[in-house]
């Protein structure tokens, strides 16, 4: 691999790994209690027996 | 490698991979959905299909990202890299057919055309309205661009450098696709069954780029000592030499290949693959060539070029042995020039 391609393997992952392990974390944490799909047109609050189960 | 155009260069290994990889997809679309329907027997089946094809294209993606660094720190995983670019393809059909259930789903019997509802059904500033949809239809068309120029043909007519900066968007695809699940499926998602496979997915990527890039770092350290008065550097001592076993060393910022072979030549080629730019210095010599470790490129000692009917060549450097210790100029010769090797 080229020194270039190799620096930038290592700058991207650098940056980009905590990135997005940041932002993985941080969705997590921020979850609704009651989860809804609710960016999914045509879907609203549903009962707790099917509860983000589909 | 191949002299003439040919949609797939087809040989027994990836014949193998292929039937291996196809026959794991569908064992492991058939045991979602199977179970899935068992356990949640209210979810209907299209929903299942979406969850399963999505599923399975994260887990192929995940395996793609983690043969690089695996096989630069371990050579057995080398066999998984030859054919990597198949399974690219297959990962972007997967994920073709998840969106197309997907849209076909959620967005086809609206007024709205279904592909723009993707970006405003779901937009908001709320965790719960995330436009998560918008990640995965920016990641698509990075696979699609990728899996569109997975071919030599593409590789040749772009160039390796141009070609190995196009395809680094896959990094840019994982991102938006950790977000497109994190911010989606998983806001949903009562299960910890696709966190934990998620972020743990997510740890052996980050992981395995990060310890495969420090193992590398190593190798890109500088030669100590500057070169003598006629501009040659010392790269290694000849005692640091295995007979056919290439020796990587960093000269002015890129690799070399130093190479001892029929007993007492000493040959330096460029150590970086004309192809895909892979690590001939971690390559195997194989029938009097060099042979590069991801591909099988071949080039030969003296004069970096492969042997006829293939036209791939590499620089050359001038090399000299003296006081038991490797001699190179740094300045590099022209692809494919033929350089004397240096006698022991």
């Amino acid at each position: 691999m080229q020194r270039f391609h190799r620096d930038c393997h290592r700058l991207i992952w650098l940056i980009l790994g905590p990135l997005v392990i940041a932002a993985f974390i941080y969705a997590l944490t921020n979850r609704p209690e009651m989860p809804v799909m609710d960016a999914v047109p045509g879907e609203g609050p549903r009962s707790p027996e099917t509860q983000g189960r589909n | 490698m191949s002299v003439s155009y040919k949609a797939v260069g087809w040989n027994a290994f990836k014949k193998r991979y292929d039937l291996i990889l196809v026959g794991a997809i569908v064992l492991f679309l058939a045991a979602f959905v199977g179970v899935g329907s068992a356990i949640f027997p209210f979810v209907t089946f299209e929903i299942l299909l979406i969850k399963a094809f999505a599923a399975a294209g994260i887990v192929v993606l995940h395996f793609i990202l983690m043969i690089g660094p695996m096989a630069r720190l371990d050579r057995r995983w080398l066999p998984l890299l030859y054919n990597r670019r198949h399974l690219g393809v297959a990962m972007f059909l997967l994920g073709f057919i998840h969106a197309l259930l997907a849209v076909m789903t959620y967005h086809a019997f609206g007024t709205e055309n279904m592909i723009l509802s993707i970006f405003t059904q779901d937009a908001g500033t709320t965790m719960g309205s995330f436009p998560f949809q918008a990640f995965g239809f920016v990641a698509l068309l990075i696979l699609f661009v990728m899996a569109a120029t997975s071919h030599d043909f593409w590789l040749a007519n772009l160039t390796a450098p141009v070609w190995k900066t196009l395809h680094m968007l896959v990094y840019v695809a994982y991102v938006a696709l950790v977000i497109h699940v994190a911010f989606g499926i998983l806001q949903a998602e009562t299960s910890p069954v696709y966190v934990v496979f998620m972020g743990l997915g997510l740890s052996a990527v980050v992981g395995l780029h990060l310890a495969a890039g420090w193992k590398q770092r190593d190798l890109d350290q500088e030669l100590a000592g500057g070169p003598a008065e006629d501009g040659y550097v010392a790269v290694c001592a000849v005692e640091d030499l295995v007979e056919n076993e290439p020796h990587g060393a960093c000269l002015g910022g890129e690799r070399l290949a130093v190479l001892l072979y029929e007993e007492n030549k000493i040959s330096v080629v460029s150590g970086v693959c004309q192809h895909q730019n892979g690590p001939l210095a971690e390559g195997k010599f194989v029938f009097g060539c060099l042979t590069c470790p991801w591909h099988g490129y071949q080039y030969k000692p003296d004069d970096g070029s492969s042997p006829e009917p293939f036209t791939e060549r590499i620089p050359t450097f001038n090399v000299k042995v003296a006081d038991g210790t490797v001699w190179v100029d740094p300045k590099p010769n022209p692809a494919g020039t033929r350089v004397e090797p240096a006698a022991i």
